[in-house]
This record gives C-alpha cells, structure tokens and sequence, in this order.
C-alpha cells in the first residue's frame, strides 16, 4: 500500500479506538523482563559502586556501535573488583565518524554523580554489561547520611514472569528512592548467601 | 441557585474537557537519557526526513508458527496503529509501507555506502550476540549524529525469552503477544522514546500478556504528531520507499572498520568495495509491482465500497 487510507473508515477506526482505549484498562507494551533487587544481585559477576570517567564508541565485529565506558570503583560490593579499580562496561549503542546508533532502554553511566551498578560478563573476554539494561545502573543523589538511591529502569519497559509462566507487568528493582544506607543493607543481605555458596 | 451551579459545573467540565493534557511522551534525540531519567533533556531529536518508509521482514527460521504471511500482516498492524493517526485533521507526513521482498540480512546494520533494509527480525542465539538478556525487544535506531536524521531502523524480536505469539483474547501461559511488542517497537522505530504516561502505549514499563491494549493514546498521538509536524504530506513514487542507498536484501560484506573507513572518507577500498548487485535490482521491481498490486486491489476495494 502506497499511502495510508483515510476518511470516513479511518475516523470511525480511530473512534473505535478511543472508545475501547477509554474503556480498558492500562497496560502496555514490554520490552524488558524486571529483575527485582535480589535478581539484580544474583545475576551480577560484579556490583560496585562507581562513577564513569570517559568513554569511546566503536564498531563491533557484528558492525554494531557499542561504547566502552570506564568506571572508576568507588566501593566494591560483589565480585573482583577493588576500590580505586577502572572497570570498562560496554553498552550499545554510541556514536562513530556521525553515524549514532540509538538503542532505548539501554543503560547510561552518570559522570556527574556515582551509582551502584549491576554488571555481568557477558562473554569469555570478560566484556561486562549492566544486568537489565538500565535497571542496572542505580544513580545516587546527595552525600554522606543524606545519599539517596533512585530508581533504575527509567526507558526500559519492564515486565517478569509470574509462577505460572505468564508474563505480569512490574516495577523497577526500587518502586521509590531509598536511603543509600537502607539499599547497601539490602545489597549486603543478598551477597552474603552467594557467597557463603 | 441551583441553574447557577449547573452552569458553574458545565463550564467546568467543558475547560477540563478542552484543556490539553501535559504531554508526557519523549523523543529519541542524539544523546541517551540520563541514569534514572526516560528522557533525554539534550541532543537533537531523531526523526525520519525521507518521509517514504519501507521496513522488511525477515522469516524466522526455527518456527512456522505464526506463518510467514501471519507475521506480515502483523507487522503491518502494527505500524498500520502509527501511520493512521490524524495531526489536526490531516495525515501523518509519513508513509509506511512492508517492502515485497523479505529481508535475508539476520542482524542489524546500517551501511553508509551500499543498500539497507529497515529489518524487523527474530533472533534465536539471542546471547551469543551479546545482547541484554532481558530484553523481548531491541530497536536499533541509526541515526546521523549531527542532523538527528534517522537514516536506517532495525527492530530485533527475542525468541528465547517465550513463545512469540498472536495472542487471540488474551495470552496463554509463557506466550509474548507480538502485536504488543511490535507497536511499541514501532514507536521508537519512528523516533519516539518512552512516556511517563501510564496509558501511553510508549510508557516504559509493563505489558501483560493481553491483547486488547494495542491502540495508541493521546500522549502517542501527540508525540507522533510532534515529530512530524514540520514536514509537509509526502507524495512517495514507488521508487522513494527505497531505504537509504537502496534496498538490499543481505547483509553487506563490508567488515566495520572498512565502512569506517568509507564513512571518514580516509581509505578507498578499490576492489574490496562492494560492486552494485543486479539483484538488487530485481528486488526493486519486484517491490515496485508489489506495492502497485496493493494499491490497485486498495482502490479496487475503495471504488467497490
């Protein structure tokens, strides 16, 4: 078809549409499968908290761009790495010679604050990503006893699965900012029996 | 008194009833959004200038269910949700059309210097890719960095995540309604992001595995509407809907730093430059036909009615 069909069809179309629209319920469309915060922490190799220092794009071999982003560890709550480490995350999507490549959902590493952030190894090279895309990067607003955890998530689209199987809408990790305290209590909890493992 | 207060009520319920709401939808611009933020406050908007838009499908190749023609028919659905909608009273500047020929090229790529196809594809070694392992869906936005032009779009579907379905009334267990994840997909395909409004088929978060929700809302509409607003209605010749540097069904033979180093214009390849491919051709001819039978058997059905 050349061009979309309009007129009388297409209005009564759209009505219809409003009409049911007005008459469901919301729920919407999924892209991204929840990891709550214990998921978050056992599918993580490593959960630092960091801040991101630079960052370089480049094509993949799959001719994707994905975009390496150092991040410097702050402090250290799962896995090998130490405070003061440089760990590289790769993230798709960046920009190479004017040709961006735009991926929503995926993860962004602030600069200008620190975060906790849930990494996995997602090959034998050891490249890491964040687990669930943005859900696995938490940014951290304020300082000292005032530093608060926000929600990860934001431009994912979020769904888990039920025990039945079905598929069920859900929320973030963090359904609302958290003292950083209270999330590093929480954090702490779960590294301990997979650990002890 | 009491015919006082019923106007009061009437003229109250006539300003809620015209006043807009908040728009809550964003767009894909040049920059990535913030952590913890759905929308990027800087950057230039992405969005299709080409006005003529063709994407393919390629087949799945483990599974015939849906079958292939199911499958197109859905996609088209789909998009079909975002191209009938009205900016005040007049189309959408855009057309969308489902190119004749299927795609052959089973990942996402854009080539700066040889044929392209808008791809929409199902991926069964879904982390041998390397891909976010709780993704369902992945739409890959190429873009010019410096205009915001989109210049190509591949939408990547996870086969691994749950059965693929055209759910009916609802879903059954384990299944992912397709028609779902495809609007939505299409919706970041056409340069949006994701809404902070809850009824948005664009809002980031939650699908249930039902079917009755594949309309858009408002905030889709008035998203959609913004973004193409400035451009005039499109008059597409069948040639037009040819993605960027033509159609090609595979894959380019180019390896990424080869076409880095076309697109920095710094190395001639010579021989090892892809020739133009007579099939390429063909693909053309036969997607002009196609879309001339659709549009004749359109204006068939309009005349008949």
């Amino acid at each position: 078809m050349l061009t979309t069909r309009r007129g009388p069809i297409a209005c009564l179309a759209l009505l219809l549409a409003g009409i049911l629209l007005w008459a469901a319920p919301a729920v919407r469309a999924a892209t991204v499968l929840a990891l709550d915060l214990a998921a978050l922490v056992r599918q993580s190799d490593e959960i630092v908290i960091a801040r991101a220092e630079g960052e370089r794009s480049h094509y993949r071999p799959d001719r994707l761009i994905v975009t390496d982003v150092k991040l410097r560890v702050l402090d250290a709550l799962k896995g090998k790495a130490h405070v003061g480490d440089v760990l590289v995350a790769t993230r798709l999507g960046g920009s190479v010679d004017g040709i961006g490549l735009a991926v929503p959902g995926e993860a962004s590493f602030p600069s200008d604050r620190s975060a906790i952030v849930f990494l996995r190894h997602v090959d034998a090279t050891g490249e890491l990503q964040a687990v669930g895309m943005s859900q696995g990067v938490l940014p951290i607003e304020g300082d000292g006893a005032t530093a608060t955890v926000m929600p990860g998530g934001a431009g994912a689209a979020l769904v888990q699965r039920a025990d039945d199987g079905k598929l069920v809408s859900a929320p973030d990790a963090l359904l609302h900012p958290q003292t950083l305290r209270s999330v590093l209590g929480q954090i702490q909890k779960l590294v301990a029996p997979t650990h002890a493992r | 008194m009491r015919a006082n207060r019923a106007l009061a009520v009437l003229a109250l319920s006539v300003t809620c009833a015209s006043t807009p709401r908040a728009s809550a939808y964003c767009r894909l611009t040049t920059s990535m959004p913030v952590a913890g933020s759905a929308c990027a406050s800087d950057g230039t908007p992405l969005v299709w200038k080409r006005q003529c838009i063709s994407y393919s499908v390629a087949p799945r190749s483990h599974s015939t269910t849906p079958t292939l023609g199911e499958l197109r028919d859905l996609v088209d659905r789909s998009f079909r949700t975002w191209s009938d909608v009205t900016c005040s009273g007049q189309p959408l500047a855009l057309s969308l059309a489902q190119s004749a020929e299927l795609s052959m090229c089973d990942k996402p790529e854009y080539n700066a210097t040889a044929g392209n196809a808008n791809t929409v594809l199902f991926v069964t070694d879904w982390q041998a890719r390397k891909l976010p392992a709780e993704a369902f869906g992945l739409t890959m936005v190429w873009h010019d960095s410096r205009t915001g032009e989109i210049v190509d779009a591949d939408m990547q579907l996870n086969e691994t995540l749950g059965t693929l379905a055209i759910c009916k009334q609802r879903c059954a267990q384990a299944e992912v309604d397709l028609q779902n994840i495809i609007t939505h997909e299409a919706g970041h395909f056409l340069g949006l992001g994701h809404s902070q409004e809850r009824t948005a088929c664009m809002f980031g978060q939650a699908l249930v595995g039902e079917t009755s929700k594949r309309f858009l809302s408002l905030d889709d509409e008035t998203g959609i509407c913004a973004t193409y607003a400035q451009l005039s209605q499109p008059k597409c010749a069948v040639s037009d809907y040819a993605p960027e540097n033509g159609f090609s069904a595979t894959c380019a033979t180019l390896t990424a730093p080869q076409q880095q180093a076309q697109s920095c214009s710094c190395h001639t390849l010579g021989a090892e430059r892809r020739a133009p491919r007579a099939h390429g051709w063909l693909a053309m001819l036969t997607g002009a036909l196609w879309l001339v039978h659709r549009w004749l058997r359109h204006r068939r059905a309009h005349d008949s009615s």
